[in-house]
């Protein structure tokens, strides 16, 4: 039986119910939540490193906001793949397919997992960066990336089972 | 080199080692990270697996967490997953292309070459009751061609179309190319292996001509 209206079960064309929460909120612990805010909230802007400059045009300023950003990224990335594989093994290098609520689809080899601010009030999202799967699944060379927050997400093992990925129940 | 669909070997899938080899085989040498890269997997499962295909000979350590691919690498690489051929279901096969080389010499305005000898070789030769696939060395006759004829020839290959000989080859091919490996005879005899005739004979000297030669 379809449920009633207005009971928050229902959904729109293309979205997908059987999902789990991946958000970084959830994930992380509320000190971890801080500080890849904050490395979020301290990355330099494009003008400030002047990107799209010629590394020779670059005042020193910029390149110091240039480097400084750079190790940013360093650091929020690192802080993803230590999360990500405390919480629910996934690793760098996993091949994946990941199903977002909304239907949207990605058929992934991760190389690098990254934070960044997703959907309205200040909330977070995983990035996941690396090449995409051909038709026949096999990793291919073109670059691909994506975010996710809740998902359903199925690794590829090495004997070829597809086998789905849940956060752990020893979360924060 | 054939490996079974779904059996696994050092725990990884055929359809995932194939390729993976093939990555690795390319590359002068490699790293772990390499092949993580080129598996799928995290590092952790993938270190035993590196070290079980050095224990096998796969791979030789070139400097310390440095490998470089051996011979058998290369054989994995170009392996063929596939559940195999029997014997019978061989010569059911090689009867079915002897009957197409007889329709195709029958029908020259169909087929502008004609087959002038094929020979069987490869793991037909042997006495294993299960076979990779049916490997035949083909000797195609082009006709004698006007300089009119060799230069549409010419532009026709220039331009990626097919030539008139791998229709032949293709037709031999009865559209089974995972059971059927056809090579040029030339190819057969540059290689040194075995092999038997099974229909027409051996041109003089196989080698003068390369318009023999499939194409892709």
């Amino acid at each position: 039986m379809a449920p009633p209206f207005g009971s928050g079960q229902r959904l729109h064309a293309g979205e997908v119910q059987d999902v789990d929460n991946f958000a970084p909120e959830v994930l992380m612990k509320p000190e971890e939540v801080k500080i890849a805010r904050s490395l979020i909230r301290r990355k330099p802007t494009f003008e400030e490193m002047g990107i799209g400059l010629l590394e020779k045009s670059r005042t020193p300023k910029q390149r110091a906001a240039h480097a400084r950003g750079l190790e940013l990224d360093r650091q929020r990335s690192a802080l993803a793949n230590e999360v990500l594989m405390r919480s629910c093994g996934l690793e760098i290098y996993m091949v994946l397919h990941i199903v977002r609520d909304d239907g949207f689809e990605l058929w992934i080899q991760a190389h690098e997992f990254d934070l960044r601010p997703m959907g309205a009030f200040n909330q977070l999202g995983w990035q996941v960066i690396g090449v995409a799967l051909r038709r026949d699944k096999s990793i291919g060379l073109r670059g691909e990336y994506g975010s996710f927050s809740a998902a359903r997400i199925e690794r590829r093992q090495l004997d070829g089972r597809w086998t789905r990925i849940q956060p752990s129940g020893e979360l924060p | 080199m054939r490996l079974e669909p779904g059996l696994v070997r050092f725990g990884v899938a055929p359809e995932i080692l194939v390729p993976a080899a093939q990555w690795l085989a390319d590359r002068h040498s490699f790293g772990i990270y390499d092949a993580a890269r080129a598996l799928g997997a995290p590092i952790r499962e993938v270190e035993p697996v590196l070290c079980a295909m050095q224990a096998e000979g796969f791979i030789e350590e070139e400097a310390p967490s440095r490998f470089v691919g051996t011979a058998k690498l290369n054989q994995l690489a170009n392996a063929k997953i596939s559940a195999g051929l029997s014997r019978a279901e061989a010569d059911a096969l090689l009867a079915r292309v002897l009957e197409k080389a007889r329709q195709i010499n029958s029908q020259p305005d169909v087929y502008p070459c004609c087959v002038g000898g094929i020979v069987v070789f490869g793991s037909y030769l042997s006495e294993q009751p299960v076979l990779g696939d049916l490997d035949l060395g083909v000797h195609v006759i082009e006709p004698r061609q006007t300089r009119e004829e060799s230069f549409k020839i010419v532009k026709a290959m220039m331009a990626g179309r097919s030539l008139p000989a791998d229709k032949t080859y293709a037709a031999l091919r009865l559209r089974q190319p995972k059971k059927i490996s056809v090579h040029a005879l030339h190819e057969v005899i540059e290689l040194g292996t075995p092999f038997r005739v099974v229909f027409g004979e051996l041109p003089p000297d196989p080698r003068s001509s390369r318009s023999d030669r499939p194409r892709g």
